[in-house]
């Protein structure tokens, strides 16, 4: 077997980039505890805190959400230049480095559009593209912590060429594609954008392509490690994120309707339901990129049919 | 072919959610007639008084854990449906006839105390002022959501000084809320006619001075919905409306 091209596996980077990860998910459960709260405007100015740029506010009532989930961006938007800078410098891939660039560009569009949300009294569309590119965000790092890992790096990846049709690879872009149509059916409906149905409907469109994309990864690439492990903990969130859904739609439409005010298990409901969906998200989209990599498309599919046929030299 | 398929089926629903407008409390639309009516003298016009009831068992007052602030002192309780006795206070009533008028240029005052909105309900005239007061030692921030005017999010510190709102169009039960403290509602209603009134306590309304003539009095509530009924009054006729909201 030949050996790959050597690249050395950097501890360092790997384990920051896990970190950075690690901290956007909790940047992610504080946004959404933002919008459960209701208190994404009891700080009414930006990029200014009541006026001020280092003064911390006094964090009580819905400030305390939202001055929090801002200090937390903060902290991220920090953590990212870092992984930016370092994967930059220390990567010998080029398109890595790109990748780090992204991440960073990202970062900057999702601060802009915070801030946009603030200033235009959350318009629907513009929050849910918040809650999209938060979720985008999330998936970067998680896949820069994928290729940094010493998995990825050192090992020789076993592969499996797919004769199938649809193709594995195929099925995993279609997951993720159904998932941030999901994602942004459920942020229009947070952000009173839309109504309800639209989100839960879907929820059953969503079941089915993740359900096909995880049995023919389990059932017939049960070997292949890489692929089995991402598509069991796919299969895993999709069937605890529908019952979380079912919970947040009892706490939220049906008993929470006419609250007088964002009560405890709604909150907790809905925010868990926000986190888990994110994991799904970046499992999936991790699931992909071991696809790309392990299961390629067979050979003879990728010739066109007029070429097929030898030719005696 | 199926993958395509349920790639097209999910865009279809996307699509067609997006169709969908959230259901919206409507702003209120005076119909106008052919010739503007000009209030008439309060000595020589008619004067339409009135009770709103509730129908039915009315919900009980929700409590309010108002602990997420130390500020926030005294108890609280939900007011979208308020009733006294049987009889339902916070309806907006207005007289839609098409008026031409000067709004009184003394504000109606919101008061925010004890981390609550009060009162609950106001009426101004179109361009009449709205005046917030904060007599709480905490922060408040006033977010209007209106559809047919302005929105607005402005913070005020506790004891600060008043701030002032006008609203150009005419637009009932226009939600203001608190994000710092999310329990905290409260709801404007801009007139363009200058008979208009919110039931007290006891469910009760008056307006006087009314010119003589046919018109519809429209009573609107935060959660009921909202009535019409046709009132004929004649110069110096005394009228008696009840109506009677439930759920």
């Amino acid at each position: 077997m030949l050996k790959g091209i050597e690249r050395p596996y950097n501890q360092g980077l790997h384990r920051f980039a896990i970190f950075t990860a690690s901290v956007t998910l909790l940047l992610i459960v504080a946004g959404a505890l933002v919008t459960s709260n209701d208190a994404g405007l009891s700080v009414p100015d930006w990029p200014t805190t009541f006026g001020s740029f280092y003064k911390i506010p006094r964090m009580v009532g819905g400030v305390k959400y939202e001055h929090g989930h801002r200090m937390v961006a903060e902290f991220v938007g920090l953590l990212t230049i870092i992984l930016a800078v370092w994967t930059w410098r220390a990567e010998k891939r080029r398109w890595l480095r790109f990748l780090g660039v992204a991440a960073l560009g990202t970062v900057i569009l999702q601060g802009i559009l915070g801030g946009l949300t603030v200033l235009f009294f959350l318009p629907a569309p513009i929050s849910s593209a918040h809650a999209a590119v938060a979720q985008t965000f999330f998936c970067i790092a998680v896949s820069i912590a994928v290729f940094t890992g010493r998995r990825w790096v050192e090992e020789q990846p076993r592969t499996e060429f797919d004769s199938r049709r649809p193709s594995l690879f195929t099925l995993t872009l279609l997951s993720i594609f159904v998932l941030y149509v999901q994602l942004l059916l459920g942020a229009m409906f947070r952000h009173h954008g839309l109504s309800w149905w639209p989100h839960v409907v879907h929820a059953g469109v969503v079941a089915i392509v993740l359900s096909w994309t995880a049995i023919r990864a389990i059932s017939v690439y049960s070997e292949v490690d890489a692929v089995k492990r991402p598509a069991v903990m796919m299969l895993g969130l999709m069937v605890a994120q529908l019952c979380l859904g079912f919970l947040a739609f009892i706490t939220r439409v049906m008993w929470g309707k006419d609250a007088a005010q964002p009560e405890l298990p709604m909150v907790v409901a809905t925010v868990i339901h926000v986190a888990v969906g994110a994991l799904l998200l970046a499992t999936t989209v991790v699931l992909a990129i071991q696809v790309w990599r392990h299961v390629p498309v067979s050979f003879a599919e990728r010739v066109p049919g007029g070429e097929q046929k030898p030719v005696a030299a | 072919m199926k993958t395509w398929a349920l790639l097209l089926f999910s865009l279809l629903a996307a699509f067609v959610a997006c169709q969908q407008s959230p259901s919206n409390s409507a702003a209120e639309k005076s119909a106008s007639p052919a010739a503007a009516v000009q209030p008439a003298d309060p000595a020589a016009g008619a004067t339409i008084r009135g009770t709103v009831s509730f129908a039915g068992v009315p919900p009980r007052p929700v409590p309010i854990d108002m602990s997420a602030d130390s500020g926030c002192q005294g108890a609280n309780s939900s007011e979208s449906i308020v009733v006294n006795d049987g009889r339902l206070q916070n309806v907006f009533i207005y007289l839609d006839g098409g008026f031409t008028f000067s709004p009184s240029p003394e504000p109606v005052v919101v008061e925010q105390r004890g981390c609550r909105y009060v009162p609950h309900v106001v009426a101004v005239a179109v361009t009449q002022p709205v005046e917030f007061r904060n007599t709480d030692s905490t922060n408040h921030n006033i977010h209007g959501m209106p559809q047919a005017n302005d929105a607005w999010n402005t913070s005020q510190p506790g004891q600060a000084p008043p701030t002032t709102r006008r609203f150009r169009h005419a637009e009932a039960m226009i939600p203001v809320k608190c994000n710092q403290h999310p329990w905290m509602k409260m709801y404007i209603n801009v007139s363009d006619s200058p008979f208009f009134a919110v039931t007290d306590a006891q469910g009760h309304f008056e307006m006087r001075g009314i010119p003589p003539g046919t018109y519809d009095l429209v009573f609107v509530h935060e959660t009921m919905g909202n009535q019409r009924h046709k009132v004929t009054v004649q110069t110096k006729e005394s009228k008696s409306i009840d109506v009677s909201f439930g759920q």
